[in-house]
């Protein structure tokens, strides 16, 4: 299948894209720089194409439904919508540090999905509790969400890292350092902006979850533990709302926080249908 | 006790309730329940438990309430505590947001210079009045068209935009508690379960809790149950029940229902769950029978309690009994396990002139067994519709509405918290000696970067 394929070339250009980031790290080439930027974008348009192929596979094979119905689809959907989150934070604060913890997140991810043998990657038939269009809002969201908490999480380990290096350097040493990170007070802005957009986009996630839930199940919640951890993941994000706006945390505090909330996220995403059984059950096949 | 201490009492439950620091303490505490309640699977048989855990820890989880951790009372307590700090916090907060919204400073004094994070002086070597307007349509291009306050010899410009996006959070949180009181609502409805075999009526629902039976006062016809196929394999594509209401003899609504489509009357929602073989193994068969001696293959459909003769032959076949999950008892009698289809089995008579000649059974999913002994024909089951009986999940949640109020106000709330601002700028001009001093402020409670390079802008327009 040609969606296949494309998905493979995907996987092998972020993973060129991973090694490509780490090197700029120590080279610093500005027009090395472009080049690995022209090459996400890249890399995104042939991912993008993969996904709409795919998508018009499964109608040529008689089921017809958005590339999110299992967990090999949910891993390449939600490495898209990272890649896509990614680039906008890349544009929107000029820099391509957080490539090198973006790129191994999905890279692995995608090769994870292709190469385990426990993950089916065949298209197959929408079970009648998946057919409805309340599928694309809510696993869309969950995912938005999860990618801009994935940024946050880069650029908390960034933070953390850069704080390390910091500490015992004069302010003179830590401005020649490495001006390819963003700036501390920037980073420490992205991990805010990202949590922020990332817990709007989750509450609408869970919302769209429980409209849907109401609709298929005939009960908007039912502590199913998919729903109750991505409601664990919330209040998490919620508490480093309130640290960071009420009680002024910043910098250290809040970017470890941040980490505990990405750890919620993946025992969501993943966790959760690897190591508990519920209601959300078939994601895991 | 005094009314000092009454009063200094509840001054003590008040402060206690307004921290935020209690807030991040009820956020990590209600995440480490949900753990737990996750960790341990809710609400299952006391023999599964037994299975997981040990006698003693069994007891002591069933004491905590652990088995159905979210309605136990100091759950419920936990959530109680949380609404209050909300509120308190909510009320404890509005005068300072309300002066600041609706009490600003609208003139620069340098009380409010010294606490400003943009400040820019600039003289002005003339100030005439088509200066003031050309001010005034600047500072309105970039917010709002400005206020003017003159004092002697004192000019003071002022303009705010987004002053009600100060009550995001409000927003938020009443979406919140709203929510809140919605599943508090949904108290006063019900849930619960109703089977009906095809072409019957029935108005009995039993109660997923406590297992009692409720009677709507209606009457609730399924007239065709349906499941379908994906080609060529066993998963279910599609299943659907067209049902009808009945109320006072009279047919009201007819609609059919799938997976993702319920019915609504008066309320109450009928959702399709569950399907299976009515009771009763009613149902007709499709038979194939091949004779031994080579006179060839027969089909023919019989109903189960009918017969149906081969034609050409003296024989003719009786269809006894139908098991949708086959399997055979202790005492050797068979028996259906469930009502799902996973091992149909057909049993028949075939009979000669009128008089039994063999009985067996037949399997749909075993095509080759056929018995022992020596017996004119092979039987396969080709297919077996069986009534059908509908499992529909019914739901009455008087509060459903109120939780999709409280939710929208929580999602328009947060994007307004977070992504609106409240900004202000002033602008005071002073005449001192012929010469006019111009202070230029701004201030604004989000997104700083962006407000400061379009502060940098005005601030080159005006000077200008």
């Amino acid at each position: 299948m040609i969606s296949s394929k494309l998905l493979g070339i995907t996987t092998i250009t972020y993973l060129v894209c991973m090694v490509s980031y780490f090197t700029y790290l120590f080279f610093r080439n500005p027009k090395f720089g472009k080049i690995i930027t022209g090459i996400t974008i890249a890399g995104l348009l042939v991912h993008t194409a993969a996904l709409g192929m795919r998508w018009y596979e499964s109608y040529q094979l008689g089921y017809g439904h958005i590339p999110l119905s299992n967990l090999y689809e949910s891993l390449m959907s939600l490495s898209w919508t990272t890649v896509l989150v990614y680039l906008i934070i890349e544009f929107r604060y000029r820099s391509k540090a957080l490539g090198i913890f973006i790129f191994p997140l999905v890279s692995i991810a995608m090769a994870y999905a292709s190469l385990s043998p426990n993950i089916q990657d065949e298209i197959e038939p929408l079970i009648p509790a998946l057919q409805s269009n309340w599928l694309t809002y809510h696993v869309m969201t969950c995912f938005l969400s999860y990618s801009a908490f994935a940024i946050s999480f880069g650029s908390s380990i960034t933070y953390l890292i850069k704080l390390r290096k910091a500490a015992p350097k004069s302010a003179a040493a830590q401005k020649t350092g490495d001006e390819l990170l963003p700036s501390m007070e920037a980073l420490d802005e992205i991990i805010y902006k990202t949590v922020a957009i990332g817990f709007l986009l989750l509450s609408i996630g869970i919302i769209t979850g429980a409209v849907w839930a109401n609709y298929a199940w005939g009960s908007y919640w039912s502590w199913d533990p998919k729903e109750t951890w991505s409601l664990i993941t919330w209040f998490v994000y919620a508490a480093f709302i309130h640290a960071r706006l009420t009680r002024g945390w910043r910098g250290r505090k809040t970017a470890v926080l941040s980490i505990i909330g990405f750890a919620a996220v993946l025992f969501t995403f993943l966790g959760v249908n690897f190591l508990l059984s519920g209601l959300h059950s078939y994601g895991s096949g | 006790m005094s009314a000092e201490n009454k009063k200094s009492a509840f001054a003590r439950i008040w402060n206690f309730l307004i921290s935020i620091k209690l807030t991040i303490a009820l956020l990590i505490l209600l995440s480490a329940v949900c753990v737990i309640g996750t960790l341990i699977p809710q609400n299952e048989a006391p023999m599964r438990y037994l299975q997981l855990y040990s006698k003693s820890t069994y007891n002591l989880f069933s004491a905590l309430g652990f088995f159905d951790l979210f309605h136990t009372w100091w759950f419920i307590a936990l959530i109680s505590l949380f609404t209050l700090n909300l509120i308190a916090c909510s009320i404890n907060r509005l005068p300072r947001i309300w002066r600041l919204m609706f009490h600003g400073a609208t003139i620069l004094d340098d009380g409010l210079l010294q606490g400003l994070a943009l400040v820019k002086k600039f003289n002005l070597k003339k100030f005439t009045p088509q200066h003031e307007e050309q001010i005034i349509t600047a500072i309105g291009n970039y917010l709002k068209k400005p206020s003017l306050i003159k004092n002697a010899g004192e000019w003071h410009f002022f303009s705010e935009s987004g002053r009600y996006t100060r009550l995001g959070f409000y927003l938020t949180h009443l979406g919140l508690v709203i929510i809140i009181v919605g599943a508090i609502a949904g108290l006063l409805g019900f849930q619960g379960y109703m089977q009906i075999v095809e072409g019957q009526t029935s108005n009995v629902i039993q109660m997923k809790k406590s297992n009692a039976i409720k009677k709507l006062d209606f009457g609730v016809r399924c007239d065709k149950f349906e499941v379908s196929y994906y080609e060529g394999s066993q998963r279910p594509k599609d299943y659907k029940s067209v049902l009808t209401i009945i109320e006072d003899n009279k047919e009201v609504l007819q609609k059919t229902i799938e997976v993702n489509d319920p019915l609504i009357y008066r309320g109450i929602f009928f959702y399709q769950s569950t399907y299976g073989a009515a009771p009763d193994g009613s149902g007709s068969a499709r038979i194939r029978l091949t004779q031994k001696d080579g006179g060839g293959k027969h089909e023919l459909e019989v109903k189960v309690g009918s017969t149906a003769s081969i034609p050409g032959t003296p024989f003719a076949i009786r269809a006894n009994e139908f098991l949708a999950d086959f399997s055979l008892g202790a005492d050797g009698k068979a028996f259906s396990r469930s009502e799902q289809l996973n091992n149909p089995a057909l049993n028949l008579t075939v009979l000669k002139d009128g008089t039994e000649n063999f009985t067996t059974w037949v399997f749909a999913r075993y095509p080759d067994f056929h018995g022992k002994g020596d017996r004119p024909f092979d039987i396969q089951l080709l297919n077996f519709e069986p009534t059908y009986f509908t499992g529909l999940q019914v739901t009455r949640d008087p509060g459903v509405w109120i939780v999709w109020l409280g939710c929208a106000l929580l999602v328009v709330g947060t994007f307004v918290a977070f992504f609106t601002s409240h900004r202000r700028i002033w602008l005071r001009i002073e005449e001192k000696e012929g010469e006019f001093k111009a202070v230029l402020g701004g201030s604004t409670n989000k997104n700083h970067a962006a407000f400061a390079r379009e502060f940098e802008t005005l601030f080159k327009n005006l000077k200008s």
